[in-house]
């Protein structure tokens, strides 16, 4: 579970921390790794209003960023881009992945809530079919499956992270995610496992180094 | 329906977490399809439910983790249990994630037992019974266990489509002596509920109230209430029996008379009494109470029970004296040829000193008063015999394991033309069966028992079933009605309809979140019947002769077996007898003396043989049993039931005759002689046991009441310490405690301690199995136990106090566990860090920086930590602990450690964490209480107390400072964080 | 001709029959070089396939977990401290006699220190596998040395295994550098008589030696400071070991009593050892005229004294754990010499503290087989006194309750075993490569040639 979840979290936490407080993102680790971009986005997603009302054939807030000619990461059953979700129409991670604010883990996004976006909104093509991904999903849906995601991120079971003690510190989600934002498929920027990256951070902020905190 | 649909994805996608199974490239992540707002992963959700795995029905609160079960809670709103579950509750999880479970329907064929369609057995069934219920009235039976409520109801009106009324519900430990006494004494044949926590002296015959006997769980948290010390005050509790086992060891006096003369004792006491002039009782009773009295006189009953006459006419006194006080009959003494007799004398004693409708109270309606007699279950065979029975079908019972051999159940059943087991496992009953239908287990099953009297206890599935192919017995019969073409169940097509039925929806939800609908039964005054002198006290016979060798044989149920339904569960076997400490095996108890007139030592094996049989055990000597009597335990010895259970230990019962039954109709388990022979050969005993003695060490402490109240203790080997060594001994904690003001140690954090007031501890272990749920612990087995490489974090030592030779002696017993001590002395050696010492006080263990080394064990005086010799958690290796599913039942907030690491208590952490970081998240302090580790929350004599001793308010800081408290070895100057707080022992007039 | 800077006093009548001369003790010392016979080859044989058995039992206990041993709670040490021990004992004599007896000046060293040097760097390569061996995750051995890293954590400095990491490599490092360093003149004595490959294996560890004065000067101060250098560690190193269990709370362990008591152990089981190796190796080469039965006299004195220090400490354990009233200590104690270990202690005692009494008799002393015999006893001795002290103090502790037996499996013995055979390998390796008994010291104990009278 973990592994993808920590990463479709990313964005969340990025979305609530500028949300909540735009200062704690100039703090710290978070200042340097934020892109520029990342202070528009908004926990209330501006350019929503388009998103769900583009019945039209025309993809809302014009065409998707183009694709880079070689993608990293895993390819996965559906070609999901956070590019266009979190970055072009600046969902807000909490959106999908709300749980980062009140679990241990976080969780992926039920099917039924992809459709309450795309019982409606099927980005079709000019001829006005449906984007093949869509489509994809909405059979999944159909059938009741769920979507077999390929795992991203992955902490050994011998720690514990709780995505939502780190959330509630307004911690910036790209802090361990990248820049999930810009990311057509997402992969992971750093191994989640290596222990020298958390401590790192404990020590500048001087919260614990307690080794139970995470580890029991 | 969608809520299932919801827990079934859940169930897929927490696969990965559950099993802890190692990142790989490939692993996918199932989102669910329909979201529920009640699930969210990582935070648990917890099914208010009661506990089947006996009769009791406590109330339960089933902790699921990603829609699965994996803890078992006591649901503190409900009236049995208060929150609190025993061994057996906490182990019902094993019963449902057992790998050894029935997963589909199977009929039996001369080729052995074949896969077949659910459609096709109900088809089956149903023709069967067309064809019964048109050949005759009542040639269809249905035996179940002791049942009630709704579904109990629904079966009977089930059999009813069936013209027949062969119903049964059996239980092999029905009580049928205490109805019957009751109806003889006072006219009301119901088993009455007793109040142990008012009473201020407690008088047990035989009764094994805080293992098996009625509701234990319920009992032991009252009996802790009345029996421990506080404000200079405690009940007496005088056990009793010619067995002491877990129950008679929290007792400050044992007496053991002769097997089979507690009634006459009984009497004996009330009659004295009576000449006391202490009999609370008016007018005529009082005479013709008088008059019966007379016939016992303190010298004829000394006689014959082997009791002293003064401690019989000081037993009289003190009993009298203490209102109110309680007596109590059950176990050995009700399971003779005159155990009701005995069972109304022990109502007589009440009567007399007026406990009756005080601590002894009846009530319209009684839990038991529809279970089945051993005498019914005698008939149905007969019947059977004569074959008047074309469809038996048995549920959640096993007659053939719990029926003595003689009884001849197997070859009557055969005779039936259809039988059908609706069984969760292949027991020795199913395996008898024509056809075997799925049955689910308690935690997955919708019902509704009525426990105690006003009490309606709901059970509802904490998890969709483990495995697709089964079905709750109630749907199944169900199901056959409707292919028979009969109308049932008042038209519910479910078992949850039937539960619900006459319900309204708000009713029902108000039931289902707090476990069921508890009101106050109005107390039904009863008076003695003018002629309660018919029932006459007869010695009872045993079968065999009586001379020479020949031994009074005592089959008692085991605390974690219980009648043999618990054989299966690794953690119950895994858990060591409280009185031989002996797990995995079964035993034959002698007494000393016997045993050096027999020349037999512990692991000799014997053939015990009686009239009716023979078994081969090993003898474990034990001063707890009179010389000449000999005991073994009920509940192993299974031919069938899985991998746990199967040819495992001897079966008791098949020492009995069929025909030992007492007035009331019950199976008198003491009925026999047995005689006891050498077989030469040897066999290790898997035993926990080290030393039997602590040799003043003053780990286990106790002291007498009358020291007590003078505000003494009983002083351990740091007694000895001079003044100057006391002096250095506080100098040198002060230096090594300078460490705490540097760094992370310098904050104000919490310090978590534990009390542990052993003037409630009874040794029950409930703990125990609570810390293996808990903490991902594994099952080692026989063979490792034997090496003594159980993993059990936390322990009931068991230590002898004074002479064993008489009755006069007493059990030392004491939880040990991790002290988390400050100057703790596995920490400085360890290499790595991985042992260290957390800002909040906790002796850290990180599994994965443990290297091995083992130094921190070896440097630890109280033995607490334990070494992962093999690889238990690991799927493929050998010895990998957790069969699929039982791994489905691993708590995903504690790591499944792996080969060649050291792991200990450490007061469940996990939970501290979980805590620490809820109230950070909803910005708030932490209260005392807030946590609770997994044995402190299941204690059911609430001995346990955990909490921040840096806060002066907090429970656990207040209880440090009594008087009784005292640190286990503390002259090594450990600075434990466990503090135990010495037992009290009345001893001699109370 | 070549002399130490501190040259040692011949001694009155070195050699009782007619001493041999220079070119003789070169001529016998080196033919121990010559090419090995069939017995030698069996002997590498055994010794392999033993090897070969001791690690297939790592490999098994590696697949399956420490359970495959006989570790029963709570004796959670057991074989392998105890061989561990015992060889970083073995370990000992080796510098005692190349470096402190150098520095006393004692002529009878030079015949027997070459072979104490070797064995002792040899028994330090055994000592180390052990801790490893001992671990449930050795694959994580590497985590107790103090390197940086960027999880930011360290190495427990107070714990006494730390300790015993840094003991054992330097003892490790200098008593090899300590090896190699005397060997020079006699390998380059031996170059001189080699040819191929052996000549520039040689001519590489002789560092081109020609055998000036001036090399010969700076031979004998850079010995003298490395003798210096090493003496402390004889007494530095089996301390630390010995606070592996002195610093623990295990009644039987915490004693002050044991850095002395264990060096005095470790000296005492080195001699042992070094006469067990050196009889037969002064057999099969016939060094008799080298290593002479004065010389095994010696090592019986050493052997006695020691022989008597560790008996009077055990005396002394039994009579502070009487005399402190600690009821552990006591109990632990009792159990020691007539509880369930009785027989490990009484074989102890009578192999350590009784046998080697009997070399107050000169005729003992004197006599090679008796020696030998003796020498095995106390081997297999001191090999118990570790384990009494390890399995007998860890069986029966503070917790009544949780009091236990422990017998090792066949993963342990096979591992001891193959112990001793890593061992021999190294050193029956060593005795074909390099001059066994220091041909240079020997010339030194010997009359200079005679001019007058012309050669012999």
């Amino acid at each position: 579970m973990k592994r993808t979840t920590y990463l479709l979290a990313g964005g969340a936490l990025l979305c609530l921390s500028a949300a909540l407080a735009g200062v704690s993102l100039v703090r710290g680790q978070g200042a340097e790794r934020r892109a520029p971009a990342d202070t528009a986005f908004s926990a209330v997603p501006r350019s929503s209003g388009a998103g769900y009302s583009s019945l039209d054939g025309v993809r809302p807030g014009g065409d998707w960023p183009a694709l880079p000619r070689r993608l990293n990461g895993p390819a996965q059953p559906i070609f999901y881009r956070h590019d266009v979700h979190a970055g072009q129409y600046r969902m807000p991670c909490l959106y999908c992945h709300n749980n980062a604010a009140n679990s241990w883990t976080v969780n992926l996004p039920s099917e039924s809530t992809c459709m309450g976006c795309h019982i409606v909104t099927s980005a079709p093509d000019t001829a006005g079919n449906p984007d093949p991904e869509i489509a994809k999903l909405r059979d999944y849906y159909a059938k009741g499956v769920s979507i077999p995601w390929v795992r991203i991120n992955k902490i050994p079971e011998y720690s514990h992270f709780p995505h939502m003690r780190h959330v509630a510190a307004g911690l910036a989600c790209q802090t361990c995610h990248g820049n999930i934002q810009q990311m057509p498929r997402v992969f992971p920027v750093r191994d989640p496992s290596n222990m020298g990256w958390c401590t790192n951070c404990h020590m500048q902020r001087g919260v614990t180094r307690d080794c139970t905190a995470c580890h029991f | 329906m969608e809520r299932r649909r919801f827990l079934q994805v859940a169930g897929v996608a927490g696969i990965g977490v559950a099993a802890g199974c190692a990142p790989t490239s490939g692993e996918r992540l199932l989102p669910y399809v329909n979201e529920s707002d009640d699930l969210i992963p990582g935070i648990p959700e917890f099914y208010a439910s009661t506990c089947r795995e006996c009769p009791a029905g406590c109330g339960i609160q089933v902790k699921t983790r990603e829609a699965r079960a994996i803890k078992v809670e006591g649901n503190p709103a409900h009236p049995v249990g208060h929150g609190r579950v025993c061994a057996r509750g906490q182990a019902a999880l094993q019963g449902l994630y057992d790998p050894d479970r029935v997963k589909q329907p199977w009929r039996r064929t001369a080729r052995g037992l074949e896969p077949v369609t659910w459609d096709r057995a109900i088809e089956q069934i149903a023709t069967a019974l067309g064809a019964a219920a048109a050949s005759g009235a009542d040639r269809v039976a249905l035996v179940t266990g002791a049942d009630s409520g709704a579904l109990d109801a629904f079966y009977d009106e089930w059999l009813a489509a069936f013209r027949s009324h062969r119903r049964l519900r059996y239980e092999a430990f029905a009580y049928e002596p205490l109805r019957e006494a009751s109806r003889l004494t006072f006219g009301v044949a119901a088993v009455p509920e007793f109040d142990f926590a008012s009473a201020r002296y407690v008088l047990s015959f035989g009764a094994d109230f805080l293992e098996t006997w009625l509701s234990p769980v319920e009992y032991t948290r009252q009996f802790a209430e009345a029996h421990r010390y506080h404000d200079g005050r405690m009940a007496k509790f005088v056990a009793v029996e010619p067995r002491r086992g877990l129950t008679a060891y929290s007792a400050d006096e044992w007496i053991a008379p002769k097997p089979g003369t507690e009634g006459l004792l009984a009497l004996g006491i009330a009659s004295s009494v009576v000449r006391q002039g202490k009999a609370d009782l008016t007018g005529a009773e009082a005479d013709r109470v008088r008059g019966f009295c007379a016939r016992f006189t303190a010298r004829g009953v000394a006689e014959t029970t082997g009791v002293a006459e003064d401690v019989i006419d000081r037993v009289a006194r003190e009993f009298a004296a203490a209102r109110p006080s309680l007596a109590v009959a059950g176990g050995v003494a009700t399971q003779h040829r005159a155990a009701t007799q005995a069972a109304a004398a022990v109502n007589l004693l009440n009567y007399v000193v007026g406990n009756v409708g005080r601590t002894v109270r009846y009530h319209a309606a009684s839990p038991w008063e529809k279970v089945s007699r051993y005498r019914d279950a005698t008939a149905w065979i007969a019947a059977m015999q004569a074959g008047a029975v074309d469809v038996a079908l048995v549920h959640r019972t096993n007659p053939a394991f719990t029926l003595p051999k003689a009884a001849g159940f197997a070859d009557a059943f055969r005779k039936v033309h259809l039988t059908v087991a609706l069984a969760s496992h292949l027991d020795e009953t199913a395996e008898l069966c024509d056809l075997i239908l799925p049955d689910v287990t308690p935690l997955e099953e919708w019902s509704v028992v009525e426990p105690a009297a006003g009490v309606r206890s709901f059970v509802q599935p904490a998890m969709t079933p483990v495995f697709d192919g089964t079905r709750q017995a109630a749907d199944a019969l169900l199901a056959i009605a409707a292919k028979a073409g009969k109308t049932v169940g008042r038209g519910a097509a479910t078992a949850r309809e039937l539960v619900a039925a006459g319900m309204v929806p708000t009713a029902l939800d108000h039931a289902l979140q707090h476990g069921g609908e508890f009101a106050a039964a109005p107390v039904k005054p009863v008076r003695l019947v003018p002629d309660f002198a018919r029932v006459v006290y007869r010695a009872p016979a045993f079968d065999g002769d009586a001379g020479g060798e020949a031994l009074v044989l005592i089959a008692y149920p085991s605390a974690a077996l219980f009648d043999g339904r618990g054989a299966n569960k690794g953690w119950l076997q895994e858990l060591p007898d409280v009185a031989t400490k002996i797990a995995w095996q079964s035993w034959v108890e002698v007494h000393p003396d016997t045993a050096l007139r027999l020349r037999v030592a512990n692991g000799d094996l014997v053939t015990v043989t009686s009239p009716h049989g023979r078994v081969e055990a090993p003898v474990y000597v034990y001063p707890g049993v009179r010389p000449d009597v000999v005991a073994m335990p009920i509940g192993q010895g299974h031919t069938a039931y899985g991998r746990n259970a199967k040819h495992r230990g001897v079966n008791p019962l098949d020492l009995l005759g069929a025909d030992a039954v007492d007035a009331s109709g019950a199976l008198a388990f003491c009925s026999t002689r047995v005689t006891l022979a050498k077989t030469g050969r040897q066999t290790r005993l898997a035993t926990t046991e080290g030393s039997a003695r602590q040799l003043g060490r003053g780990i286990a402490r106790a002291v007498s009441l009358a020291g007590a109240l003078k505000g003494e203790v009983e002083a351990g080997p740091e007694a000895t310490l001079t003044d100057a060594e006391r002096a250095a001994v506080a100098a040198a904690a002060a230096s090594q405690r300078e460490r705490a003001n540097i760094g992370v140690y310098a904050k104000p954090n919490p310090k978590w301690e534990l009390t542990i007031d052993l003037s409630r501890c009874t040794g029950c272990q409930a703990c125990v199995t609570a810390c293996y749920a808990e903490n991902n612990l594994p099952v080692v087995g026989e063979e490792q136990t034997l090496r003594h490489r159980g993993m059990a974090w936390i322990r009931l030592e068991r230590y002898y106090e004074g002479d064993t030779a008489g009755t006069d002696w007493q059990v030392r017993q004491i939880p040990m566990l991790c002290q988390q001590c400050e100057n703790a002395p596995c920490e400085p050696v360890c290499p790595v860090y991985a042992a260290y010492h957390t800002p909040d006080g906790l002796n850290g263990q990180i599994y994965n920086r443990c290297i091995g080394t083992r130094y921190c064990a070896a440097n630890c005086p109280y033995k607490v930590r334990y070494f992962n010799w093999w690889d238990y958690g690991t799927v493929g290796d050998p010895y990998f602990a957790f069969v699929e599913p039982l791994n489905w039942q691993l708590n995903p907030d504690v790591t499944v450690r792996t080969k060649g690491v050291m792991e200990k208590c450490t007061f469940c952490v996990q939970r501290i964490r979980f805590a620490q970081t809820d109230a950070k998240v909803r910005k708030r302090e932490l209260a005392d209480g807030d946590i609770t580790p997994a044995c402190a929350q299941t204690c059911p004599a609430e001995a346990i107390v955990f909490g921040d001793a840096h806060d002066p308010s907090s429970l656990v800081s207040r209880l440090k400072q009594d008087a009784r408290g005292y640190h286990a070895l503390g002259m090594l100057n450990t600075k434990p964080g466990v503090t135990y707080l010495e037992r009290v022992i009345t001893q001699g007039e109370a | 001709m070549a002399t130490l800077a501190t040259p040692i006093p011949p001694a009155a009548p070195l050699h009782a029959e007619a001493p041999p001369s220079y070119a003789d003790t070169t001529r016998d010392i080196i033919a121990t070089l010559r090419p090995p016979g069939r017995k030698y080859y069996v002997g590498m044989a055994f010794v392999l396939v033993g090897l070969a058995f001791g690690a297939f039992c790592w490999g098994y206990q590696l697949r399956y977990g420490l359970g495959v041993t006989g570790y029963q709670p709570p004796i959670f040490w057991g074989t392998y401290i105890t061989t561990f021990v015992f060889w970083v004992g073995i370990a000992h004599s080796g510098t005692l006699i190349s470096a402190i007896l150098y520095l006393f000046r004692s002529g009878w060293r030079t015949a027997v220190y070459r072979t104490a040097e070797a064995m002792t760097v040899f028994a330090v390569m055994t000592a180390g596998l052990f801790p490893i061996l001992h671990l449930g995750r050795a694959w994580y051995a590497y985590w107790v040395f103090p390197y940086p890293n960027f999880r930011g954590v360290w190495s427990n400095f107070r714990s006494p295994l730390v300790w015993d990491v840094f003991a054992i490599s330097t003892y490790l490092t200098v008593s090899a550098t300590f090896l190699l360093m005397g060997l020079i003149p006699d390998v380059a004595a031996v170059r001189d008589r080699s040819l191929g490959w052996r000549q520039r294996l040689y001519s590489m560890v002789s560092f081109g030696w020609k055998g000036s004065d001036r090399e010969w000067h700076h031979f004998g101060r850079m010995y003298l400071y490395l003798a210096g250098f090493a003496t402390p560690l004889v007494l530095s190193v089996h301390s630390v070991v010995s606070w592996d269990f002195a610093m623990a709370i295990v009644p039987g362990w915490h004693a002050t009593i044991f850095a002395p008591y264990f060096v005095a152990g470790a000296i005492f089981s080195g001699c042992g050892m070094v006469i067990t190796i050196l009889v037969p190796l002064r057999k099969a080469f016939h060094l008799e005229r080298y290593v002479q039965v004065r010389h095994f006299e010696s090592l019986a004195k050493v052997i006695l004294l020691t022989a008597s220090i560790v008996a009077y400490a055990y005396a002394t354990e039994y009579f502070i754990a009487w005399y402190s009233g600690n009821p552990f200590e006591r109990s632990s104690f009792y159990n020691r010499a007539f509880g369930q270990y009785w027989w490990a202690t009484w074989i102890m005692l009578t192999c350590n503290a009784f046998i080697p009494q009997l070399l107050w008799f000169k005729k003992i002393r004197t006599s090679i087989p008796t020696l030998f015999v003796i020498s095995i006893f106390i081997n297999i001795g001191m090999w118990f006194e570790r384990f009494v002290i390890i399995v007998t103090g860890l069986s029966h502790e503070y917790e009544p309750w949780q009091w236990s037996y422990y017998v090792p499996r066949w993963p342990e013995l096979g591992i001891l075993v193959g112990s001793f055979c890593w061992f021999s390998m190294w050193f029956l390796l060593f005795i074909k490569f390099f001059p066994a008994v220091a041909i240079s010291e020997i010339k030194e104990s010997l009359p200079p040639p005679v001019q007058a009278g012309g050669r012999r």
